[in-house]
């Protein structure tokens, strides 16, 4: 049996636009990573309208969120006045490495799949560069699953 | 115990999420992202499977927690709504790629997405509890 923690009201707001901006951005991503993955088997002009779709998907709905969702934390953190440090908790530490390293690999996917869209759309390749978009894209899909794990159990 | 029960009913909602994601996908996107529904809807109902086992698991492990409290209540109503819809939606997008009918209304997708959205706010700010 667990016994109930009970959190300040205070703190509803923020985690409430935090935990929805994380489930809009890794929605965001599986819509990315879909689309483009299905780009693979695709060929001419619908291969390129399949991969600009997941491009904008990073661009208008991905990156706003992943903003939401740092900016959230960040609220929380303050409110919870969680330490600092070498006394951070090890589970802050990896929602800060996951966030960081996730919007850096997101960015990367972002533009990647920007120049392939482009490249694809004038017929001049583009496709390897969309391949590369999706895999950075599942990666960062990947980080964030991590990032859900230490979240919800908190390890140290 | 708990904080697996958590990290799994969690992790279920976020797949929910990008299922319900992958279908405004669909209804945007459409031509050949039509083809995604052969994946979503399977990932739509196990997800939704999960989030309920695990929620209803929690409830019961959680000492404070009863299955008839009004939030708990809310969330059971609003994961039938949201599952209702979802099953609406897997037939008319299964209907679309036979091509019978024309993508399912934008209504259906709006409901489910709201379901979704006030099942995130009675988690979060439990009334009641």
């Amino acid at each position: 049996m667990t016994f109930l923690l009970i959190r300040p009201d205070s703190w509803d707001f923020p985690l409430f636009l935090h935990v929805a901006g994380a489930m809009l951005v890794t929605a965001s991503l599986v819509v990315a990573v879909s689309a483009l993955a299905l780009a693979w088997r695709a060929e001419g002009e619908e291969r390129a309208a399949i991969t600009r779709f997941g491009f904008r998907t990073l661009l208008i709905a991905g990156i706003p969120s992943y903003f939401l969702m740092h900016g959230a934390a960040e609220w929380i953190v303050s409110r919870e006045n969680i330490p600092s440090g070498d006394n951070e908790p090890g589970w802050v530490g990896i929602g800060y490495g996951t966030a960081d390293l996730g919007g850096i690999l997101m960015l990367l996917a972002t533009i990647l799949a920007w120049l392939g869209a482009r490249r694809l759309r004038s017929g001049g390749g583009g496709g390897a560069l969309a391949k590369s978009a999706t895999v950075l894209a599942t990666l960062v899909v990947a980080l964030f699953v991590i990032a859900i794990w230490a979240m919800t159990t908190k390890p140290s | 115990m708990y904080e697996t029960l958590l990290f799994l009913h969690v992790l279920s909602a976020f797949v929910l999420v990008a299922a319900i994601g992958l279908c405004w996908a669909i209804y945007v996107g459409g031509g050949s992202l039509v083809r995604l529904g052969a994946v979503v809807f399977p990932v739509w109902g196990a997800a939704s499977i999960a989030v309920l086992v695990f929620g209803v698991w929690l409830a019961f492990d959680v000492s404070g927690y009863e299955l008839w409290d009004g939030w708990i209540l809310a969330a059971l109503a609003l994961w039938a709504v949201s599952g209702a819809f979802g099953s609406q939606l897997s037939q008319g997008y299964k209907k679309m790629t036979e091509g019978m009918t024309e993508r399912p209304a934008l209504s259906a997708h709006v409901v489910a997405t709201a379901a979704v959205l006030l099942l995130l706010i009675d988690m979060v700010w439990k009334p009641g509890a």
